[in-house]
């Protein structure tokens, strides 16, 4: 500062001394605006790289195998049974629903063989995966943080690293294994009650004969989008697994950090959830 | 009382609590309306922090409901004009009120789950009742108020979003026109009614679910995981299921 | 002499399992009364129920001379009003500031106190448990002691004619207790309001409380001083209060 205002004189001294005052706030007005957006990007950063190595660990534990297979048929079991119910009552809804906003179509154009494969295309390939993979991330993936929170407070996971265990061996792959193929059946399992949802919704609410929606259905030559929503199921699964057990294991303080991590993971597994169906769809169809 | 098994909840029980606790928070907003400073701090946390989460998964949903909508119809014929007005029609009625509800079931639900739910398991609304402050007004009043008000306004966010992204898809990737894209030509004023009316409903029985959950939270920090992932479970499938009786009903009568 | 708190038969299940079974307890007015017992044994239920915040299953709480109606809102906000309460986790409303914790229970409750005076009975009570200066603070920002002392101010604010601490020295190193039995018996000597302390911490408790209650499976075995209960003829009851065994 004093050599700038040697070099430039007295009146370039008070043009100097103006100067940085109008930079700084310039700086300070964007600090205000920019800090956010890059402490959210950094954030972002942190969250991605931490999920990434997690996954990188659990493909180690993985190839060759070695990972507890009891913990695993447990998680099968766990898995499974905590979310077949609410799966199976969401599909039938969300059948219904599909085929009930299709009639709106319908009603107006006429076309009542659309009706069968606009809702089998939709559910099946689409909006069928997806919401069952939203109540899967609510019931499980929630689940799943909350007790792995609830293990990282009270220092268990700790306890298991104390006696040589591997919390990724020991916790995480069976998890992830579990919610892979458990989230494959129980889309197979909610694409068929789906199905039965809109057969119920068109013949009672919307009025058409089910034979014209069965009929639709088969000729709309739907497998390849039946085995993209598996393919779909997969992969939420196993996005599902990585994000809730990542939040569950990085808990801090308390009974509060447990809701925070559960709030976060839904909300991450959302958002992955979405992305993951993006990109399985463009790199498919 | 099983904490792991999901059972489909007997209608008096899971119906009757959550319209008890809506009957007491309205009851109590009539008596006294939260002041505005902690009504528009919650409404900063449901709405705007709500935007990046909308604005992402609704981006994303607009985008891959276009691209199928125009594969599919190219697989049958040539022609894509109708795509816009079909996406926008069920963006309008379905998908975004729908989704965004779902979104903020999860976010903003899971959200009031977890405070009332950790309040609760330290004592804090205990320490509320016997200081003469009623919980529901003091704690799930506000949160009502900012979610009744938001949702609706997220829902014409959301839907905004959805389509902007949808439009892209259409114009740069199928070579839709805009003009022929963004044709309003089938949403009618009902259902952009419908869709109203979703949002609205999803915003009053989103919280109350959420705080209903939080509220029966016991036991420390698993009592919260409980709480929480309940919250979202029930709000959700409510979304859903509040979805299928409004569209059933507006079918029904012939909007 | 007159009691201000009584139950009598108090029976309680919490999800299947009795937790009360016949409580039968009488606190006489104006004087600091000690709950003693085992971990487990209900003591933090004995007191949750003394200030009207667990419903009986069947017996009835007598409170300031009138039975408690669990019911009647208008009756239990009366009630409610002259009951101050330190959780035994503190329960502090971690959203608030030090001094709106401290004045929730006179800004809740408009009877409580004149709007005017609520600003200079949270100082008062601040200085009183040793925090002065500590109004704008954060409640994360405190030490386990500090957040103690702030959630007695917060039971001690209002001009409560019954306070209740449970486990007012948890987790405290032993300086840090003693001041805060001595802080209670002070704030007992200048207001002549009935305390029920529940505390593992004999040794203290016996130099500022007078009368001990002995709560075991659910149920008070024994109400009385120190002396007698030192005497009495079951061994648990002995054995519970005795300061050597107790501490040693």
């Amino acid at each position: 500062m004093p050599g700038r205002s040697l070099d430039t004189g007295p009146a370039g001294a008070a043009a100097a001394s103006r100067r940085p005052r109008f930079l700084d706030a310039v700086s300070a007005a964007l600090a205000i605006a920019v800090r956010p957006v890059g402490k959210g990007f950094l954030d972002a950063c942190t969250i991605v790289g931490g999920m990434t190595l997690l996954q990188v660990r659990i493909f180690r534990a993985m190839i060759p195998p070695s990972f507890d297979y009891d913990e695993t048929l447990r998680q099968f079991e766990k898995v499974g049974v905590r979310s077949l119910a609410v799966v199976i009552m969401t599909s039938l809804f969300v059948g219904a629903l599909m085929l009930v906003q299709t009639g709106n179509f319908v009603r107006d154009t006429g076309a009542t063989s659309m009706v069968g494969w606009a809702t089998g295309l939709t559910v099946l390939a689409e909006v069928g995966p997806v919401l069952i993979g939203l109540m899967f991330s609510g019931r499980v993936g929630a689940n799943n943080t909350a007790e792995l929170g609830t293990m990282t407070i009270t220092e268990q996971v700790d306890a298991l690293r104390v006696l040589g265990i591997d919390p990724v061996r020991h916790l995480v792959v069976p998890r992830f294994v579990a919610m892979c193929v458990m989230l494959v059946l129980l889309t197979c399992i909610g694409d068929l009650f789906a199905i039965t949802g809109a057969a119920i919704a068109c013949q009672l609410i919307v009025g058409i004969d089910v034979r014209v929606f069965w009929q639709g259905l088969l000729e709309g030559h739907l497998v390849g989008e039946f085995v993209m929503g598996l393919v779909k199921g997969f992969f939420f699964g196993g996005a599902i697994s990585i994000v809730s057990c990542y939040w569950g294991l990085r808990v801090e303080g308390g009974a509060e950090g447990v809701g925070r991590a559960v709030n976060n993971s839904v909300v991450t597994s959302a958002i992955a959830i979405f992305v993951v169906n993006f990109l399985v769809t463009m790199l498919w169809v | 009382m099983s904490r792991t098994a999901f059972r489909i909840p007997a209608p008096p029980e899971v119906v009757v609590a959550p319209a008890r606790l809506l009957g007491q928070v309205v009851r109590a907003l009539g008596h006294r309306f939260p002041p505005s400073d902690r009504l528009f701090t919650q409404m900063h946390n449901v709405g705007n922090n709500s935007a990046v989460f909308i604005s992402v998964t609704l981006g994303f949903l607009g985008l891959i409901l276009v691209y199928q909508g125009c594969v599919q119809t190219l697989k049958v014929l040539p022609d894509l004009s109708g795509v816009g007005a079909a996406f926008i029609f069920a963006m309008v009625r379905t998908f975004g009120p729908t989704i965004t509800g779902m979104m903020i079931a999860t976010r903003v639900g899971a959200g009031i789950a977890a405070e009332i739910g950790s309040m609760t398991v330290t004592d804090q609304i205990e320490a509320m009742k016997v200081a003469n402050s009623d919980p529901v007004s003091y704690i799930l009043g506000p949160r009502f108020v900012s979610c009744v008000v938001m949702t609706p306004i997220l829902w014409v966010f959301g839907t905004l979003v959805g389509v902007l992204f949808g439009y892209l898809m259409g114009h740069w990737r199928f070579g839709i026109a805009t003009q022929t894209f963004l044709d309003l030509g089938l949403v009618s004023y009902h259902d952009v009614v419908i869709g109203f009316l979703k949002a609205l409903s999803y915003g009053i029985v989103i919280p109350v679910l959420a705080a209903d959950a939080g509220f029966k939270a016991r036991g420390g920090s698993e009592g919260v995981g409980w709480a929480t992932t309940t919250a979202v479970v029930n709000a959700s499938f409510a979304v859903i299921v509040l979805d299928f009786v409004i569209s059933t009903l507006s079918f029904l009568l012939g909007y | 002499m007159e009691a201000a708190a009584e139950l009598l038969d108090i029976r309680k299940e919490l999800s299947g399992t009795r937790v009360l079974d016949g409580a039968t307890l009488s606190l006489a007015a104006g004087r600091i009364h000690a709950l003693v017992g085992p971990g487990g044994s209900g003591k933090t239920l004995i007191l949750k129920t003394l200030c009207t915040l667990l419903p009986p299953d069947s017996g009835q709480v007598v409170l300031f001379g009138e039975p408690v109606d669990f019911l009647a809102p208008e009756g239990l906000r009366r009630t409610r009003a002259r009951i101050g309460v330190q959780f035994q986790n503190l329960a502090l409303f971690d959203f608030l500031s030090v001094r709106d914790n401290v004045a929730f229970p006179l800004e809740a409750d408009a009877s409580a106190a004149p709007p005017q005076d609520v600003e200079r009975r949270v100082l008062a009570i601040l200085d009183a448990v040793r925090l002065p200066g500590a109004a704008a603070l954060e409640i994360q920002s405190l030490s386990g002691g500090m957040q103690r002392r702030v959630a007695i101010a917060r039971a001690a604010v209002s001009d409560a004619d019954f306070l209740v601490f449970d486990d007012p020295s948890g987790g405290l190193d032993p300086v840090t207790t003693s001041r805060i039995f001595a802080l209670i018996s002070e704030i007992q000597a200048r207001r002549r309001c009935t305390v029920v302390i529940a505390s593992h911490d004999i040794d203290r408790l016996a130099r500022v409380c007078e009368d001990f209650h002995v709560v075991e499976g659910g149920r008070v075995i024994f109400s009385g001083t120190l002396a007698e209960g030192r005497n009495h003829a079951d061994p648990r009851v002995r054995t519970f209060l005795d300061v050597t065994d107790a501490r040693t």
